[in-house]
């Protein structure tokens, strides 16, 4: 009875977690880089001055092979999702805490935005074969989530190449709110011992269902940023050609 | 089958004949069509914009991809292919001639150019995965380390020259049509499955190989390199 009434508590807690965080983010717009430094700002001096911003980056590629490890292991136990939330929090703290290390130390350099960016792909490929391994999610959507987020990066790119800005220093993390929260959900769902429903007569698992926003939302993202760069690079042409 | 072998030992001829070229005179694509463009983009009504010609190439890509999908039950059609894939890397690097004879060369053709040839690449690997020509797993894997050499290749533009440009070389055309034409010989002579050691040894998929093994090794180049060079400064 006992370790009933715990996991009820601990399904109540994750829920609990997931609506605030929601709540926060729609209804105060919380930004990351607003509330980072606040944490940040007393350890930053504490940091020894020989462990480089770049030392940080790296540092980030093993909490995320950590987390993939763990998204797989939760195929044996669902409580493996709360870790993987964890170390996934931690993966998103460090990530930022090397910019802004970065800029304290008045040392943002261009070799420093191209690891940090690199590998921030590097480690969203390797969560989401960790998901594939798992055999979590329907492989199919997995790897069509993997070529949206390397498509919409490639059109960014190309966004950035066309207007001739330069390379962005500081890279907004947004697939780390949503992925802590996909752990979260999931957890859930296999502490209620949900499996599938029945839709039209076809057995649909509830894993697949959410993650299946994923890629729906990459693909609009990729449709509204091509379109919107579509219509500035109009705007330039009609100038040049002026 | 007594029809299709001289056909065979044509393309076959043409393929070393293509690679030999390709490999000790390194010709120039553009070099080499310049010379026949040029009237071409004189004839050309004015009516037709560049961008029509990239969406043109796009389609005639997008055919290509279809007969690579049908090439399962009628192995010639990846001949058909093959020509296809030519004929749409000719017309891209016609529409790129044409708006700088124009002197109308602008921002969107650029964009869409670079997005429509990375789209036109993806879709015929897809088609060779659903045709059932190339295993899954290692299309997949194409597709992935592409577009992330893809990526990369884009940072190293933004971070090492400043200022709007953006570039394209369709390289991969060539490995593309060598690639169906070799699908065409191995179907048509039946040497899809050699028994290697016991193993069923698929041809096709093992030339495939050829291409993400040289993709990873030219991202790995690619890094490597822009980081030392980012370094130094």
């Amino acid at each position: 009875m006992e370790a009933i009434i715990s996991s009820d508590t601990l399904t109540f807690l994750c829920l609990l977690i997931t609506a605030v965080i929601l709540f926060y983010i729609f209804a105060f717009r919380m930004k990351w880089r607003d509330i980072l430094p606040i944490i940040f700002n007393p350890l930053i001096k504490k940091i020894p001055p020989n462990i480089s911003p770049n030392q940080i980056s790296v540092m980030g590629l093993p909490i995320a092979l950590i987390t993939a490890l763990f998204i797989y292991l939760a195929r044996y136990n669902h409580y493996y999702f709360i870790w993987a939330a964890i170390s996934l929090l931690i993966y998103a703290l460090v990530d930022s805490l090397d910019g802004i290390l970065a800029r304290a130390r008045n040392q943002a350099t261009k070799s420093g935005a191209f690891l940090d960016y690199t590998l921030d792909k590097l480690s969203y490929l390797a969560l989401l074969s960790g998901l594939i391994l798992g055999g979590h999610v329907l492989t199919t959507l997995v790897v069509i989530s993997m070529l949206c987020t390397l498509f919409y990066s490639l059109i960014n790119m190309e966004s950035l190449a066309l207007t001739g800005s330069p390379f962005p220093l500081a890279e907004r993390p947004r697939w780390l709110i949503l992925a802590i929260i996909l752990c979260l959900i999931a957890f859930t769902i296999k502490l209620l011992g949900f499996k599938s429903f029945d839709l039209w007569k076809i057995e649909i698992r509830y894993f697949d269902a959410l993650f299946m926003i994923l890629p729906i939302y990459q693909a609009s993202i990729i449709f509204t940023e091509s379109r919107s760069l579509w219509n500035r690079l109009k705007k330039i042409d009609r100038a040049e050609h002026k | 089958m007594a029809t299709l072998s001289p056909i065979i030992i044509i393309v076959l001829i043409s393929i070393a004949a293509s690679l030999f070229y390709l490999l000790t005179f390194r010709v120039e694509w553009r070099g080499l069509f310049s010379t026949f463009f040029l009237p071409l983009a004189k004839i050309t009504p004015s009516f037709i914009t560049p961008n029509q010609i990239t969406f043109l190439s796009f389609i005639i890509m997008l055919a290509a991809g279809v007969f690579i999908y049908l090439a399962g039950s009628a192995p010639f059609l990846l001949f058909w292919a093959a020509v296809f894939i030519a004929l749409s890397a000719v017309t891209d690097a016609f529409d790129g001639f044409l708006a700088r004879a124009r002197n109308a060369s602008s921002k969107r053709g650029m964009f869409l150019d670079y997005t429509l040839d990375k789209l036109g690449y993806l879709s015929l690997l897809f088609a060779a995965m659903l045709g059932g020509l190339i295993k899954t797993e290692l299309v997949v894997a194409t597709m992935v380390l592409s577009l992330f050499y893809n990526i990369i290749d884009l940072e190293s533009l933004l971070l090492s020259k400043p200022g709007p440009h953006l570039t394209e070389h369709s390289r991969w055309v060539i490995p593309a049509i060598i690639l169906c034409l070799t699908g065409l010989g191995t179907k048509s002579f039946g040497l899809e499955a050699l028994p290697v050691l016991g193993i069923g040894f698929k041809v096709l998929d093992t030339v495939f190989m050829v291409l993400p093994a040289y993709v990873l090794s030219l991202t790995l180049y690619r890094s490597i390199y822009l980081w030392k060079r980012l370094r130094e400064r």
